[in-house]
């Protein structure tokens, strides 16, 4: 047979679930029976990479924000939350009263879903005070989506920096933020422990 | 994840449990066990070391705040944990750095090196870091690290076939640089 396994192929028979054409070719070929002994060759090449140490120890650092969170009001998720909305909040006053120039109107879309936004962080404080026992994968799927509230937060208040920034944009950004909330108020209320972006 | 299980220093119940009460002895305790295996998972995954620290510390800020939410006893489910957290630290942070490059560009010509090159062959460490990012994390997180597609493409926000799409790209890629020639 002249059809070589691909890349893919290869990786499939490797893992368990290679079709059975591929397995029969891969058996009877030297070829390719070469390059699967090069795909296992790389892969112990990375697992045996030297082990690195962080340059520099960071724990002072760490321990003492955390205990600034920990002495702050509202030290949690919410605080920053809270920030990023007020800051874009005024920059969409800034917008309507005409101080950022050549500007359109904003669209009382964004401002619908800035109260979305805002009705969904009330649910999530009714929720965070109980502090609910996670599991691991809920934990860290809490911890992905505020991550990506935080990446949208950014590009929020870098939107502040432009001289310009679109309603559309905001909108955009918005609706994501939205969202993300929602999709945090369900995993953080336990109706579900999986949510795909 | 021989090499990096080997760098783990243990970490008893005890001290788990007081960690989870919010000591900071014991949340101390928890970080220098763990901060070497945080900083080679962000290291491999990141571009720089500076990215990498950055993971390093939020990671940990991440453990801090919400260890006391973690059900499951022992070491077990608290270093899974811990490693969950530092890949998708690590994930978000290659994310940012490609929204402040630039909004979705190909990685694949991130790279200074094309395939083309094929002439040259590489060290690992180098090939790795010719790599787009999210080939480069793929290829770590499932061959070294050992998470499934499923693990991998939930943390992205991805779809399996995308997890296993970029390994193929990978694999494609550090074979013809690492051994020269095209790949089958
Ligand atoms: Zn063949």
């Amino acid at each position: 047979m002249l059809i070589h396994c691909t890349m893919d192929e290869l990786i499939a028979i490797r893992d368990a679930r290679g079709s059975k054409t591929a397995k029969e070719h891969l058996e009877n070929c030297d070829e390719c029976m070469m390059e699967m002994e090069r795909l296992y060759q790389t892969v112990a090449a990375m697992k045996a990479l030297p082990v690195l140490d962080a340059p520099r120890d960071r724990w002072d650092t760490i321990s003492k924000q955390v205990v600034a969170e920990r002495r702050a009001q509202n030290k949690s998720f919410f605080g920053w939350a809270g920030l990023a909305a007020a800051a874009v909040m005024a920059l969409l006053v800034g917008v309507q009263t005409g101080m950022v120039s050549h500007q359109p109107e904003p669209d009382d879309r964004v401002v619908t879903l800035m109260e979305q936004s805002q009705s969904l962080e009330n649910i999530l404080r009714e929720i965070k005070p109980h502090q609910k026992v996670l599991n691991g994968r809920v934990a860290s799927t809490v911890v992905r989506i505020e991550d990506e509230i935080r990446l949208v937060d950014d590009r929020l208040s870098s939107m502040r920096r432009q001289r310009a920034p679109s309603v559309e944009d905001l909108e955009i950004l918005w609706g994501e933020r939205v969202r993300l909330m929602d999709q945090l108020v369900i995993v953080r209320s336990n109706r579900a422990t999986y949510v795909r972006f | 994840m021989g090499e990096m299980q080997s760098a783990l220093i243990a970490i008893d119940d005890i001290a788990i449990q007081r960690a989870k009460d919010g000591e900071m002895d014991a949340l101390e305790q928890v970080f220098r066990a763990y901060q070497t295996t945080v900083y080679n998972t962000a290291r491999r995954i990141c571009r720089t070391a500076e990215d990498a620290e950055d993971v390093l510390q939020e990671t940990f800020l991440e453990v801090c705040r919400s260890i006391a939410s973690l059900r499951g006893e022992g070491t077990p489910s608290l270093t899974s944990w811990i490693r969950r957290i530092a890949a998708s630290k690590a994930l978000m942070k290659i994310r940012r750095e490609k929204y402040r490059d630039a909004d979705e560009f190909d990685e694949e010509f991130q790279g200074a090196t094309s395939d083309a090159d094929t002439a040259l062959r590489m060290d690992l460490e180098t090939a790795m870091t010719q790599l787009g990012d999210t080939a480069r994390a793929v290829v770590w997180l499932h061959d070294v690290e050992g998470y499934t597609h499923e693990d991998i493409g939930e943390m992205m926000g991805k779809t399996v076939s995308f997890s296993k799409s970029q390994l193929a790209r990978a694999h494609k890629k550090l074979r013809v640089w690492l051994n020269g020639g095209a790949t089958c």
